[in-house]
């Protein structure tokens, strides 16, 4: 079938269709280096203008520290109790296992303004104040289904005769755990938790209902100069986060050569 | 073996107790080391797992049964609840707008339903159209560069979605790529943002890898001398597809419908950038009922009809494939 004009026409499709997919980010990627007032394409130009002033707006960058912070933290929680509990649903025949693994699938369905609406409504009722452990508390629900499947993937082809041999030699649960079962488990773990780090980064929709000016995160920042104000910064740090959700787990996934971004998907 | 008798003579109770009693005293020596490590593993495994499910219990479940019981009392003036029971918020979404507080959008709330379904479907349409051939493509493929192209996939899943939308409308913008391209083929440069077509195209960009992925994953199952077998049988290459690979590839297609649909229908980013003030979708709604028009309890009433209509699209679509398999094992 290869080498025949049918598989050459779907090659060129599958061409088309990813320069579909990828061009638009190219487009930010070089209208941001664009020296005018106005983001046009193509190009008139190359400076780093707007890279000096998203660099030197505290305001910018501090909702880039926000986001973070927020990631970081979200990715830790999520990835601590995903772990835990994949562990408990692969090492076990659970009753009822298919209902209540759908209950941590949920976050992925239901849209995000309602989890944010919803969210927001129980907290303020409760009375938790508005800081990073609310943003954190937040994504980690949203991700939380994220570092579960990735690691429960890993689990299902982990040999579990190999936890039995460690114990028959001698190990202790804890000294299991840490040195046999976590190294196995690690792939799945790492890329679980990149995952829900780079969408806790990203996410918008759910976040506008939880941020103070105090809190505001990168996206929330985005957003705003896109509807009130749009000045070519946009672009620049448009491009800082592609730098930061694509560029450095790709870094990452070269330095420990796990392939952690193909197994995530 | 806990329960009490409800009727019954001292003796009867005193039975109870020694069994109970031999049942505890005997339970550790009847039971061998494989039955207590059994056990042991039991315990362990449901708390576990208990740990995820209380994340879940409180920080999703509770909510959402909150705002069901919010959505059940009335709005006071500016913005506040009264905790008096009413129905006034199910009439306003679903019959017509009564008069709640400063914020009228009610009897908007079938109409940007409807219209949210409209878009989830034509949206789901074009990504099948667009993503089949790149699935397939994926799955047949014997190149090196497989890798690398699969990583091309799934990548923009990384990008934060505001910077994709984003993207979309440098391209779309008046001073974007196809108004360019417009003016180089003599048309003029114009805008081709805030209109039907703008959210639409959006949603498939953004949403094309969740089509691609399963339609690859099933593809890439089907074993090459099944193709081959159809081949020899005298099939023609189009026959051959039509006949083996194509209903193979199907429970990809209907992974990546499930998906795709689910997450347009969803979707705040997509209306709220690309679209005009009539593209708005049902999370734009809940939006503004909530931020600006201060409506905490038709927000909720509004949130829950649009879990009841995805619960009811999920329960359908569970026909075909399960939660668990769609988010699970295929992703």
């Amino acid at each position: 079938m290869r080498g025949n004009p049918l598989w050459t026409a779907i090659k060129a499709t599958t061409a088309i269709v990813y320069l579909f997919l990828l061009a638009p980010l190219i487009v930010v990627v070089a209208v941001s280096f664009n020296p005018t007032q106005f983001a046009t394409f193509p190009p008139a130009g190359f400076s780093l203008e707007w890279y000096v002033e998203f660099f030197t707006h505290d305001r910018m960058l501090g909702s880039l520290f926000n986001s973070f912070v927020v990631a970081g933290g979200s990715a830790i929680v999520a990835g601590v109790v995903g772990l835990i509990s994949a562990l408990g649903f692969v090492r076990y025949d659970i009753r009822w296992k298919n209902v209540l693994s759908s209950l941590l699938f949920l976050p992925m369905i239901i849209s995000p303004v309602v989890i944010g609406v919803a969210l927001t409504m129980f907290l303020t009722r409760i009375g938790m104040e508005r800081n990073y452990l609310y943003l954190i508390v937040g994504h980690s629900t949203l991700v939380l289904p994220y570092v579960f499947v990735t690691v429960r993937a890993q689990l299902y082809r982990f040999d579990q005769e190999l936890e039995e041999a460690a114990r028959t030699l001698g190990a202790n649960e804890l000294e299991t755990f840490v040195e046999v079962t976590l190294p196995l488990i690690m792939p799945g773990l790492g890329a679980g938790m990149l995952l829900a780090f780079v969408i806790s980064f990203g996410e918008f929709t759910a976040t506008q209902f939880w941020v103070q000016p105090q809190t505001t995160t990168a996206p929330i920042e985005i957003y705003t100069m896109v509807r009130t104000s749009l000045t070519p910064m946009i672009n620049a740090m448009a491009t800082m986060l592609i730098v930061v959700t694509v560029v450095v787990p790709l870094v990452l996934d070269a330095v420990l050569g796990k392939n952690l971004i193909l197994k995530s998907a | 073996m806990s329960g009490q008798p409800e009727t019954g003579s001292g003796r009867e109770y005193a039975d109870q107790w020694l069994a109970v009693r031999s049942r505890i005293l005997n339970a550790p020596v009847l039971m061998n080391g494989v039955q207590w490590f059994k056990a042991r593993k039991r315990v362990l495994a449901t708390a576990q797992a208990g740990i995820g499910l209380f994340w879940m219990v409180v920080f999703l479940l509770a909510p959402l049964l909150y705002i069901l019981t919010l959505s059940f009392w009335e709005s006071g003036t500016a913005g506040t609840i009264v905790q008096e029971f009413t129905l006034e918020n199910y009439y306003a979404v679903l019959v017509e707008s009564v008069s709640l507080s400063s914020f009228d959008v009610g009897n908007i709330f079938l109409l940007v339903l409807w219209q949210s379904l409209k878009f989830g479907l034509s949206v789901t349409a074009v990504t099948l159209v667009l993503g089949y051939v790149p699935g397939y493509f994926l799955g047949r493929s014997e190149s090196r560069w497989l890798p690398v192209l699969l990583l091309l996939v799934v990548l923009p899943f990384w990008v934060p979605l505001i910077v994709r939308y984003y993207a979309w409308m440098l391209v779309l913008g008046e001073n974007g790529v196809i108004s360019w391209l417009s003016e180089l083929v003599g048309f003029g440069s114009q805008s081709f943002l805030y209109n039907e077509i703008a959210v639409v195209s959006g949603l498939v960009q953004v949403l094309l890898p969740f089509m691609i992925l399963p339609i690859y994953n099933s593809v890439a199952k089907i074993e090459d001398s099944l193709i081959e077998s159809a081949k020899t049988m005298g099939a023609n290459p189009v026959r051959a597809f039509y006949e083996v690979s194509l209903p193979l590839s199907l429970p990809g297609v209907v992974a990546g419908c499930i998906l795709v649909f689910i997450l347009a229908v969803g979707s705040f980013l997509a209306p709220a950038l690309l679209g005009g003030p009539g593209d708005q979708m049902i999370a734009n709604l809940i939006e503004r009922t909530f931020l600006r028009g201060q409506n905490w309890p038709l927000a909720s009433a509004m949130s829950i009809v649009y879990l009841a209509v995805l619960f009811v699209m999920i329960t359908a679509f569970n026909r075909f494939v399960s939660l668990d398999e769609l988010f699970g094992e295929g992703n």
